[in-house]
């Protein structure tokens, strides 16, 4: 069959036809989408299609640097100009350092909404201006003048890592993100794999570098806030997270999420750049200060070079390969570019590793994967995230490997393929597996000749068995050891830093606001040995914690 | 000048409604007064028909026709809480909350309908077209509104159902990464055809031929909408798209849609899907989650297609016309493998 | 600072009143960007001069006024040879908004225009009704002032124009590169031969080295062969987020050399 006779979509309902009952009364039915005829005729109401009476508009004055030292701040002139209400700078936010999955208890607070002695990205935001037009916002923005004393930078992931490099963030000193308090990177140890190297037929090597990428939403990000009744503050936002977003701000803001009251919902393409919660805490306080409408979104260019992409990845992948085409041994070293903060890289890597080596069987897996800080837009999420980068690594390196044994890239896959009942290398038995099926799919199509055995091959046959036993004996080691960091995911070096001196308390702020210790004074630089630093016993303001349990423990 | 053909494999799987969070997604669901239904989620509909697709996984549980279920998302005063649509969770962990939540508002549904018909709630049964009846006696029969409206108006029942999923927190071992950290996988493969320009560099998709394994298809149309948007963004990775073109230099950022590039409707390719479904156990009616994994498979695919087409490996996305150029003049121009 | 718009009847009025400060809004396709940007501000200046949306052809040359739109270029018989050229400005939305005379201020990676009129040797004719062939004017065109209207020779014969675009994004993407070429022939030789490449510069220039290896010659693989690999001399190609100048230069000539193969 040509390409031109081949349906643009078929379901093969003969496969797995036993484990499904396919009569069914809505599932399978291809219901139109609810929302299709508002969103084809430009009816569906989006954050941006909220009006309000006095809306003002908020932009920010930005970092020219990788980074720098911020001398002084002066928006003096721009608060004199037409039109500018307010002009926030990072006091102005009652807590200015968070990150994102302090919300699932993982990883220590690193980035402020609006930076006040360092930057460490180009377009790190220094202040935010409210005025009553986005134009006089923008005007506002070019008066406010910054004092920078330029830093060194680094860009490369593996430049970023060598003794020496400059450091990004003071918390992780080796430009590393710490894991479980124990290493500097998360590891994935199954079996022995550089025995197994020694006894392949052949060892393959590659390196594989992942793009940096835009969500490339046609809705830019953005929150509108504006006082509501009772002391609270409705939110309509671009957020694809919804609770993310309401904590975050009620966090950062010291506000209990009561107070908050936001609503999205509909959404013009968010593809993973729209859970970072940048534009809500500064929209929200931004109406708490001015007791207005407030609006903040990015425009085009923002979106494109300030907020958050795919991050880039490096994978270094080894294969240890037998003349049959089995894979005995593979192993990773993986370079997360995290840019200036953690946002949700960390996580990724969490994800990925447990996705490693591939839809696989491979007895012998080892990973090395690290989340590097340099000096660039920090990296977030993306469909696929975690994944898309080493699965191109991954299935880029199965070519090599396939011309290096001589056989069919396609009867390759299909030989090395997980199947029902394997032990995969995070040490949980594979089950629901379609691989083979999708290639045996794939090759019929594109009429690739497939052999007898390949042809006869199904992911409910031949696993588990001696392809379920854990490896007989796992090489691991220490090798990234930190040290300082504690195993609690919510783990500070010390005390919660204070909050910045002369914080305000914002208008409606619950009389009760805890005692932030260290507020009166800072904190000397080095605390006397003597002194156990201050354990952060006060309750979090405003903070929640979302996950189950106290995360990513050692088991 | 020449153009050569080649073609490229991938197959890849995907981790399906991640937990390694270990946060809960929930749901809730009331009868209206005119014996419709509103599911209240806090999660998001991004393009991908999240409403669609709960509305749906709502009536097939609730046992009414699709038409008397109304999704409101993402509402933080109505809607129950939930992190967000990320992670390919919103089919999966979602899907599971809205089953839980009608599974319970229909037990008050047929509460209220046995009392009405005078006969045991286990005996009834629903239709799917707004009817209940006695099993096996189709005649002894209630509407689904009429139900619903005796037990609010009559009965003082309120039909409500509320669900949550929640998996615990799954642990990582720091030394080895044992770790649970999902329960399901969704697969995929992938071969790509390409035109390469030995003189230019410039690479052409022609065709892309591929096989998807969703667990069940909720609903088929939304699973074809994401395919095939996620396999032109594939494309679009592997070939085109970056914020560094010189990565990792930041200059020359691209600022807009003149200078950020992804291929226009003139540089698709025919896709030709074909779709598996092999239902997840732990997946709502055995759906996994298509939207995420599909871009995956095409990045790998192309590059390969371009090694086979010329002998150039391109190891640093994406593949610009520039670095397959400079691949074929290292190597003295092209040398077609043509192995698939 | 805001926007204040002025409408002058004539664009002779429009230039006296132009100042130091003004900016002149044409079809809107790059001034509004600027504009919605904040880096465009105070007077915005606008002419409702009929002239400007005037073609007018002559047996051998056209006069074309700087307000023509690239739909209008497209729905002129006359203009035929510039049809491919407009085609290739944006898609259909930019192509009713966007004029003549914004295409010759369009700076890079935009002007594909330009670059067809530069190798058909126009003249530029500005708001006092002076003429200057368009190098001139693309020399120094920040101070050049007004522009009323465009004088371009038309090609005797179809083949002896042709315009191509190299583009990442199909069919709407911005130039990697353009090149036109005007190959007028006397006797079977071509004479008064003129290339331009767009995006190879800071504005469209012209190929001269090519062109003095075409001028005189029969276009014959050997001949163009040697014009393609002169193509890239005294070209300056920028870096930018679709290409980089090593890329512009090595492909500059396979491409000339696929025009000139089209034209033979």
């Amino acid at each position: 069959m040509s390409a031109t006779d081949q349906p643009m979509i078929d379901f093969r309902k003969q496969y797995f036809a036993d484990e499904r009952d396919d009569n069914l009364n809505e599932i399978g039915k291809p219901t139109r989408r609810q929302d299709i005829t508002g969103h084809v005729t430009g009816r569906s109401p989006f954050y941006d299609d909220h009006l309000f009476e006095g809306l003002l508009h908020m932009r920010c004055a930005r970092s020219p640097h990788h980074a720098a030292r911020i001398r002084r701040i002066d928006t003096a002139a721009a608060e004199r100009m037409p039109g500018v209400v307010r002009v926030l700078t990072g006091r102005d936010v009652p807590r200015n350092l968070n990150t994102l999955l302090s919300l699932l208890d993982f990883g220590i607070d690193d980035e402020p909404l609006l930076s006040t002695d360092r930057v460490r990205y180009r377009g790190e935001p220094v202040a935010a201006v409210i005025a009553t037009s986005e134009a006089r916002a923008r005007d506002a923005v070019a008066a406010i003048r910054v004092e920078w004393e330029p830093l060194p930078h680094v860009l490369d992931v593996e430049e970023a890592v060598k003794p020496g490099a400059p450091v990004v963030l003071d918390i992780y000193p080796t430009n590393k993100f710490a894991y479980h308090g124990r290493y500097d990177h998360q590891k994935l140890r199954f079996g022995d794999v550089e025995a197994a190297f020694r006894q392949a037929d052949m060892v393959i090597e590659g390196r594989y570098q992942m793009s940096p990428i835009e969500q490339a939403p046609m809705e830019t990000c953005g929150a509108i806030a504006a006082p509501e009744q009772n002391g609270r503050y409705v939110c309509h936002t671009s957020t694809q997270a919804l609770f993310f977003s309401l904590a975050t701000a009620a966090k950062t803001l010291e506000t209990p999420s009561s107070r908050l009251h936001f609503i999205g919902g509909t959404v013009g393409g968010g593809f993973g750049g729209k859970v970072d919660s940048i534009h809500e805490p500064l929209a929200v306080l931004g109406a708490m200060l001015t007791g207005r409408p407030v609006k903040f979104m990015w425009d085009r260019e923002e979106e494109m070079q300030v907020g958050a992409p795919r991050g880039a990845e490096r994978w270094y992948l080894k294969d240890g390969v037998m003349r049959d085409g089995r894979i005995v041994a593979r192993s990773f070293t993986g370079y997360f570019d995290s840019g200036a903060y953690t946002r949700l890289s960390s996580y990724a890597i969490i994800k990925g590793v447990g996705h490693l080596p591939g839809p696989y069987t491979i007895p012998n897996v080892s990973a090395d994967v690290y989340c590097v800080y340099t000096n660039r837009t920090p990296a977030t999420a993306m469909r696929g995230f975690g994944i898309t980068g080493v699965d191109f690594a991954i299935e880029a390196h199965m070519d090599k490997v396939a011309e290096a044994v001589g056989m069919n890239p396609i009867e390759l896959r299909i030989l090395n393929a997980y199947r029902d009942g394997d032990m995969k290398a995070h040490r949980r038995i594979a089950k629901n597996c379609a691989l083979i099926e999708c290639c045996q799919v794939v090759a019929e199509k594109a009429g690739v000749k497939l052999s007898p055995a390949m042809l006869a091959a199904a992911s409910t046959r031949d696993g588990g068995g001696e392809r379920a036993r854990l490896p007989t004996h796992t090489a691991t080691d220490e090798k990234g050891r930190v040290q300082g960091f504690q195993a609690s995911s919510y783990a500070k070096k010390g005390a919660r830093p204070p909050a910045p001196p002369g914080a305000p308390a914002l208008p409606h702020a619950p009389a009760a606001r805890p005692a932030q210790p260290g507020a009166a004074q800072p904190a000397p630089a080095a605390a006397p040995p003597s002194v156990p630093p201050s354990a952060p016993t006060a309750p979090r303001a405003g903070a929640m914690r979302f996950s189950s349990l106290s995360g990513f423990r050692r088991r | 000048m020449a153009l050569h053909r080649g073609r490229g494999f991938a197959a890849i799987n995907y981790p399906i409604g991640m937990n390694l969070g270990g946060d809960p997604s929930q749901a809730l669901i009331h009868s209206n007064p005119d014996g419709k239904f509103t599911v209240a989620l806090s999660a998001i509909d991004l393009g991908q028909g999240m409403k669609s697709v709960t509305r749906q996984i709502a009536a097939e549980t609730l046992g009414v026709p699709v038409e008397d279920v109304y999704v409101d998302t993402a509402d933080s005063d109505t809607g129950p809480h939930d992190m967000g649509s990320f992670a390919s969770r919103g089919t999966h962990r979602m899907g599971n909350a809205v089953i839980m939540a009608a599974r319970e508002a229909r037990s008050v549904m047929l509460e209220a309908a046995a009392e009405e018909l005078e006969v045991d709630a286990a005996d009834l049964v629903t239709d799917g077209r707004g009817n209940i009846h006695v099993r096996g006696a189709p005649g002894r029969s209630i509407t689904t509104m009429a139900a619903s409206q005796a037990a609010q108006f009559k009965q003082g029942r309120t039909i409500a159902g509320r669900g949550i999923f929640l998996i615990p927190l799954s642990d990582v071992d720091p030394d080895t990464g044992e770790m649970t950290p999902v329960s399901t996988f969704a697969h995929a493969a992938m071969l790509v055809e390409v035109e390469v320009d030995d003189e230019t560099g410039e690479v052409t998709v022609t065709d892309m031929k591929s096989a998807y394994e969703v667990g069940r298809a909720l609903n088929p149309r939304l699973v074809e909408q994401q395919l095939r948007g996620g396999a032109w963004m594939g494309m679009s990775h592997a070939a085109w798209e970056t914020t560094e073109p010189y990565y990792p230099q930041r200059d020359h950022g691209p600022v807009d849609f003149n200078t950020y590039l992804m291929p226009g409707p003139g540089d698709l390719a025919p896709h030709h899907i074909s779709i598996l479904e092999r239902p997840a156990e732990d997946g709502p009616y055995g759906g996994k989650g298509p939207g995420e994994m599909c871009a995956n498979p095409v990045l790998p695919a192309v590059v390969n297609a371009i090694y086979d087409a010329v002998g150039v490996r391109i190891d640093e996305l994406p593949a610009t016309p520039e670095k397959v150029l400079r691949g074929l003049q290292a190597q003295g121009g092209a040398r077609p493998k043509k192995r698939l | 600072m805001a926007v204040l718009v002025e409408s002058h009847p004539t664009l002779t009025e429009a230039q006296r009143a132009l100042g130091s400060d003004g900016t002149y809004l044409g079809g809107g396709t790059l001034v509004m960007r600027d504009v919605n940007a904040g880096t465009v501000q105070g007077r915005i200046l606008r002419s409702s001069d009929p002239a400007l949306r005037q073609i007018r052809a002559s047996l051998d040359s056209v006069e074309i006024g700087a307000g023509v739109t690239m739909a209008m270029i497209l729905a002129e018989r006359d203009l035929a040879h510039l049809h491919p050229v407009a085609r290739a400005v944006g898609g259909p939305q930019i192509r009713v908004m966007a004029t003549v005379g914004g295409n010759l201020f369009a700076a890079h990676p935009y002007g594909d225009l330009t670059t067809a009129l530069l190798a058909l040797g126009a003249r530029i004719v500005t708001a006092g009704g002076a003429q200057r062939p368009i190098e001139d004017f693309l020399r120094d065109r920040e101070r050049a002032g007004l522009v009323a209207a465009v004088q371009a020779p038309r090609p005797r014969e179809p083949r002896a124009f042709g315009f191509l675009k190299v583009s990442r994004v199909k069919p709407k993407g911005v130039s990697v590169l353009s090149i036109a070429a005007h190959l007028p022939r006397d006797g079977g030789r071509l004479r008064g031969v003129r290339i331009a490449f767009g995006a190879m510069g800071p504005t469209p220039l012209r190929a001269q080295a090519a062109e003095r290896i075409l001028e005189g010659a029969t276009l014959e693989p050997g001949v163009i062969a040697r014009a393609a690999a002169a193509a890239a001399e005294g070209l300056d190609p920028p870096t930018d987020a679709l290409a980089s100048a090593w890329y512009r230069r090595e492909v500059a000539g396979v491409h000339l050399r696929r025009l000139l193969e089209r034209m033979t």
